[in-house]
């Protein structure tokens, strides 16, 4: 897998958010959003980030898409940079790379119909004439499960499920090769969580799409994803296989995070690995190893020594001193 | 035997410009002291609406018939003046979104202070005392630095605990708890569901916690109730309910909890092909 050329390569990415004061509004103070996070995303793989609020997955993953300004670092997509581009040479790579939001109905215009909303990325990327336009939208919607006479309703006529299928359906519809889901599922029943995660792992088969999957529930990180990045204060934990990550949790943060999931299993006391407090606030950052505040394992030089990135088994890497 | 409450054949709707909307069609049920009753289903399947039943909090539109006994005091018809006496006082409820139940311009102790001055006629200066073995109940560190700060000053698992403590207050005998770990990471769930469980050993208070997550209904349910469009479809003691399962919609609920821990990804091809929209709206 590692031998081709990644298709996402992101090195060192910082993004910060100014704490600005007084008078003269100066950066008194930064919030350290994502702080030094790299990796790699192969062609056709799911990866996930999981993490809990506040952890930096969603502004990681709207950086990777050029949709905020990044502190410092670098990108490549099929090897071009892509960091610091103007908006207009952005928008070339913008085809190729899309995102899933949470809530779907936030970014639907309330008073247009749904057909014409789809059809408007074709206006904005590509030269389709007007019929083609619509034979193709009405394509779409029939590919992420509605149907066709759906072209001519409003948001407000969809269920949540429905909702998120048109999210889908705009995200596909260039084409592209890497799709970011940002807590795609997480507002949706069980029920129908399931169905949207098989109509984003048919349509992975169909296109060969690959998917960075940000979300808090590691249950359906789990089923979904070949990797797995955890996060915590903006930092990376662990990185490793689905398989690592959750038969071999490395990292106490990991583990607590595992076992802080309650399973659908009466009576199972919890052999659980408490975490005391509260994420501390990232516009005061800890120094030394950021989780080292809450950490069960936490010695002295965790407090003043950040921990280095290192692999300790192939493909799995954490950062940690006592493990 | 006396059942702290008691519900019979609750029937909650709404007027609607297009005629009455049933959100809930005639559910039973009962709460003893010292349990807890899981209240579990999908979006929209009336469960939020029961709970505002019981608490006479539905909006203007809202209507009621059937029974709901608290220590065998009928609620249904009361006064909006007669339930603010119960409400905060012999049962009290915490929300999903505790921003939204904060005033945010007001003071954690300002707010705290309020249902002990009014419920239970303490001075000032007792119920501020008093608000600070609250915090420290619901384990809140530095609770005299807490009371005053606001609410945006604190972080949301912070929030639910000062929720909590506000209505825990007057030491009431029914706890209604409407998601109260939905908005919250995982970490902080657990830390808040245990500490629900732990007041509710200590004060022997009756339980009534909604959820849709069938992990956190593990959890903590002595008993299960669980709902679909408006009716019980199952109610059992928790073992039961989760080993053996009845009704078709329970095990289907069941069966689409992504469980960590499993191995097969049958939950992915078990799943229902209809748009799982439920039949309440």
């Amino acid at each position: 897998m590692t031998d081709q050329q990644p298709l996402l390569e992101v090195k060192d990415l910082k993004k910060y958010f100014p704490i600005k004061s007084g008078v003269l509004q100066r950066t008194t103070a930064n919030v350290k959003a994502v702080e030094n996070v790299s990796l790699q995303v192969h062609e056709g793989e799911t990866l996930g980030i999981v993490g809990e609020s506040g952890c930096g997955k969603s502004t990681f993953g709207r950086s990777v898409l050029g949709l905020e300004d990044i502190t410092d670092g670098t990108i490549e997509f099929r090897g071009d940079h892509i960091e610091g581009l103007s908006k207009r040479k952005l928008k070339e790579y913008k085809k190729d790379m899309q995102m899933i939001f949470q809530d779907p109905f936030a970014s639907l215009n309330p008073r247009q119909r749904i057909g014409d909303a789809l059809e408007e990325v074709f206006v904005i990327h590509s030269s389709l004439s007007k019929a083609d336009r619509q034979k193709r939208v009405r394509e779409l919607l029939v590919e992420v499960g509605l149907q066709e006479d759906h072209y001519n309703r409003y948001p407000h006529e969809f269920s949540g499920g429905q909702r998120q299928r048109i999210g889908i359906a705009r995200a596909i519809a260039l084409n592209p090769s890497l799709i970011v889901c940002d807590e795609a599922v997480s507002a949706l029943d069980v029920s129908v969580q399931a169905q949207i995660i098989r109509l984003l792992i048919d349509l992975q088969k169909r296109y060969q799409l690959t998917y960075m999957f940000i979300s808090h529930d590691l249950g359906v990180v789990k089923h979904m994803c070949d990797r797995v990045l955890v996060m915590y204060l903006g930092t990376m934990v662990e990185l490793g296989s689905s398989d690592q990550i959750y038969k071999n949790p490395l990292h106490p943060y990991t583990r607590a995070l595992l076992s802080a999931i309650p399973r659908p299993i009466p009576g199972r006391k919890k052999e659980r690995i408490k975490l005391e407090g509260d994420l501390p606030s990232a516009s005061n950052y800890p120094t030394g190893c950021p989780f080292h505040t809450r950490c069960p394992l936490a010695q002295e030089h965790c407090k003043t020594v950040v921990p280095e990135w290192r692999e300790v088994e192939e493909g799995h890497f954490i950062a940690c001193h006592e493990v | 035997m006396g059942h702290l409450l008691l519900v019979e054949n609750l029937v909650t709707q709404y007027r609607t410009a297009g005629g009455k909307l049933p959100a809930v069609q005639g559910i039973s049920f009962s709460v003893n002291k010292g349990e807890t009753l899981c209240i579990v289903g999908e979006s929209g399947c009336g469960k939020s609406a029961t709970s505002l039943s019981i608490m006479g909090l539905l909006p203007a539109n809202g209507e009621i018939t059937g029974s709901i006994r608290l220590k065998g005091d009928e609620i249904v018809g009361k006064s909006e003046e007669q339930l603010q006496k119960i409400r905060g006082n012999e049962m009290s409820m915490i929300f999903q979104e505790p921003m939204t139940a904060l005033n945010p311009v007001f003071s954690i102790g300002f707010q705290l202070r309020e249902p002990l001055m009014i419920h239970r006629k303490l001075s000032k200066k007792e119920a501020t005392q008093n608000s600070i073995d609250l915090l420290d109940k619901v384990g809140i560190p530095n609770p005299e630095e807490k009371l005053k700060q606001y609410p945006h000053e604190l972080s949301g698992g912070m929030r639910q605990r000062v929720m909590i403590a506000m209505a825990l207050a007057c030491d009431p005998s029914l706890l209604i708890a409407d998601e109260p770990t939905t908005a919250l990471d995982v970490t902080i769930q657990a830390q808040i569901i245990e500490l629900i469980d732990d007041l509710k050993e200590q004060m022997g208070m009756g339980v009534v916690f909604v959820t849709h997550d069938m992990g956190v209904v593990a959890e903590i349910a002595d008993r299960v109730m669980v709902m679909y469009g408006g009716e019980v479809v199952e109610m059992g003691d928790v073992y039961s309910v989760f080993n053996s399962p009845q009704h078709s919609y329970t095990k289907k609920l069941l069966a689409a909890v992504p469980n960590v821990d499993d191995e097969s990804k049958f939950w992915l091809q078990e799943a229902t092909t209809d748009d799982g929209s439920t039949t309440s709206s």
